[in-house]
């Protein structure tokens, strides 16, 4: 079932007032719990592609559908609440907010969606203790290290059960058995029906999706299905 | 939510202790000097009211001019020459009948001399007997002007309590010798000390120093009067006693209403008018630092917003509407400025502890005064935390999470 639906998306940024061309005509369907992985050198476009499905950034031009709702031409408003309900981020850089504990980064997700305080606390424990931090929940970010805050990260992308995971490179910034204890938890959320994006740049993390996406200068130069 | 708002306002406020507090210090000066001002204000009025009570609820004053009761009048038409005379003086104690004591009082220019000393907290006046039971008044010692005194136009004052602090400290003054216009006046008495912080312009039989009417016209060669004081026979009879005077005096002005018959209540409720008016004056003119203390407050906003912009990107990310991020700085904004508030009335306490023991002044913080510093508070970091929660809102998210 086509769940994500790219038709001619195309975008295009100034910068230093410079005309960037990002993305050019990119058509793209995704189905319902696939596990995909966007590969390409920096500056290819994956991540622009990966914020345009993230509703973070509306295209230039071109249509977004998601579950046959248009999202290209949605307000703030409305974006802000698919971004809350259906999508979860998993960054390179954990992107956790340095000052707060590792329980409020996580239930930060649910206090934007008015979820109640007894039940924020009961889900995030949960979430938590699925990715292996139980016990790690009053220490700040810069307590732990950093694979540990990277299942924090995939934690708070969990909280408001999306059934999208979009992922930006997120064990770019860990040692490779950190890195692949993260794609672990990602295979595993797979199978529980959660369609998976992963961006990176690194073939041996690619391995984990069932379809390999590869960039080249703003356009999809190949698309393979992968048997696991 | 809201409770976590607060939550992540009192986290980014304390873990910048430092510049949180000088950033809120103009508004806890601008708050406390409004407070205290009010205070101020507050304290004259008590003390105004505790003087004026002191005469007596029974006590009438005839004042030259027309005030009338919430319109503004012209205060020179009270104090300049004027059409109040002996006759109307005359008439009231003969036509008035609710009136027990009438006693005319006018104010005379020149220095009290002692010893080539001059009395500055000398307020010369001159009246008539009945003008210690018209005010009930009290004294420390000696006698008061007696009808003899007038008939005889006896060289002789009564000195104010001041007037015998400043000249004569412990010594007795009575009998001692004193030059008021070339005229030398023998010392018969002077007045109770009374314990008042704040003399309203000595208009008080304590603060008067008296001598007879009619030695009074003889140096001065004036027979005006400044005020006519009576006192009615019962507090019951206030009413009816005004509306005597009223027309007595009337009948003799030939019907113009060129005077006002106020009772105690018409003064206390003039003062209050007065000083209410001086209070606002100069509580807006401290209310000024608060326009600064909010500048400090959009600063420190703005620094804030900008030194968070990942954070701002993050909580995008995660659902964040433009909304939630603006009520959030919002209330940052607005705790800060509360807490300024806080801190100015504990200031403003302070310092209007300091200003009674050190200062005649007896200020008198009212719970009202709280809430309007709370108000105050509350409205300067509305208006000054807007414009930067406003800027953090408006953060685009893409390029917020890319901020270092």
């Amino acid at each position: 079932m086509i769940q994500i639906e790219l038709n001619n998306i195309s975008e295009t940024f100034t910068s230093e007032s410079v005309q960037v061309k990002a993305l050019l005509n990119i058509n793209l369907n995704i189905n319902k719990g696939d596990f995909i992985a966007i590969i390409g050198s920096s500056g290819s476009g994956k991540s622009t592609l990966m914020n345009i499905i993230g509703a973070l950034v509306r295209p230039t031009s071109g249509v977004y559908k998601l579950d046959g709702q248009k999202v290209s031409g949605m307000n703030d408003k409305k974006l802000a609440n698919l971004r809350k309900n259906r999508i979860g981020f998993v960054f390179q850089n954990f992107n956790l907010i340095p000052r707060i504990s590792i329980l409020s980064n996580v239930e930060l997700p649910m206090v934007y969606k008015r979820v109640s305080k007894v039940e924020r606390r009961e889900r995030t424990l949960t979430l938590l203790k699925k990715v292996g931090l139980e016990g790690r929940s009053s220490f700040r970010p810069n307590q732990i290290s950093g694979g540990e805050i990277q299942r924090a990260a995939i934690a708070r992308a969990l909280a408001n059960n999306p059934d999208i995971i979009l992922a930006d490179e997120p064990t770019g910034n860990l040692d490779s058995k950190r890195g692949e204890e993260i794609m672990k938890i990602f295979q595993d959320l797979n199978k529980e029906g959660i369609t998976v994006i992963l961006v990176t740049h690194d073939i041996e993390k690619a391995r984990y999706a069932n379809r390999i996406i590869k960039m080249k200068d703003g356009s999809i130069v190949g698309d393979e299905n992968v048997s696991r | 939510m809201f409770l976590d708002n607060f939550k992540i306002a009192f986290n980014s406020i304390f873990s910048n202790k430092a510049r949180s507090f000088l950033t809120v210090l103009g508004v806890i000066i601008g708050v406390g000097s409004v407070v205290l001002m009010l205070a101020i204000g507050e304290g004259a009025k008590n003390s105004v009211s505790k003087m004026i009570e002191s005469f007596g609820t029974n006590v009438i004053f005839v004042v030259p001019g027309k005030i009338e009761k919430g319109k503004s009048f012209n205060p020179v038409a009270t104090v300049g020459e004027n059409t109040l005379t002996n006759k109307d003086v005359e008439d009231i104690q003969k036509k008035a009948d609710k009136i027990k004591d009438v006693a005319p009082i006018s104010l005379l220019g020149g220095s009290l001399v002692y010893n080539k000393q001059i009395a500055s907290s000398a307020i010369m006046v001159s009246s008539t007997p009945a003008l210690a039971d018209a005010m009930n008044g009290e004294l420390g010692g000696g006698r008061y002007i007696n009808d003899d005194d007038i008939n005889n136009k006896s060289k002789v004052v009564v000195i104010g309590s001041a007037v015998k602090d400043e000249l004569f400290s412990d010594q007795d003054p009575v009998g001692k010798k004193v030059t008021f216009r070339d005229t030398t006046l023998e010392i018969i008495g002077y007045t109770k000390k009374k314990e008042q912080n704040f003399q309203f312009g000595g208009f008080s039989f304590a603060g008067f120093s008296t001598m007879p009417r009619t030695t009074a016209i003889d140096i001065t060669k004036s027979d005006q009067i400044f005020r006519i004081i009576c006192k009615a026979d019962s507090n019951q009879n206030v009413d009816a006693a005004v509306s005597q005077i009223k027309s007595t005096i009337l009948d003799n002005h030939k019907g113009t209403e060129d005077f006002s018959v106020l009772t105690q209540d018409d003064i206390l409720g003039i003062a209050k008018d007065i000083l209410d008016l001086l209070t606002i004056l100069v509580a807006s003119i401290a209310a000024i630092s608060l326009i600064v203390g909010g500048i400090g407050i959009m600063n420190m906003m703005l620094v804030t917003v900008t030194e968070r912009t990942r954070e701002i990107g993050i909580r995008k990310a995660v659902g964040a509407k433009n909304s939630d991020i603006l009520i959030q700085f919002m209330i940052e904004a607005i705790v800060v400025s509360f807490m300024g508030g806080l801190l100015g009335v504990l200031l403003a306490f302070a310092a209007s502890f300091a200003v009674d023991r050190f200062t005649p002044l007896s200020p008198v913080i009212d719970l009202n005064f709280i809430l309007i510093a709370f108000s105050i508070s509350f409205i300067v970091g509305v208006i000054f935390g807007l414009a930067p929660a406003i800027r953090a809102s408006r953060k685009d998210p893409i390029e917020s999470l890319r901020y270092e």
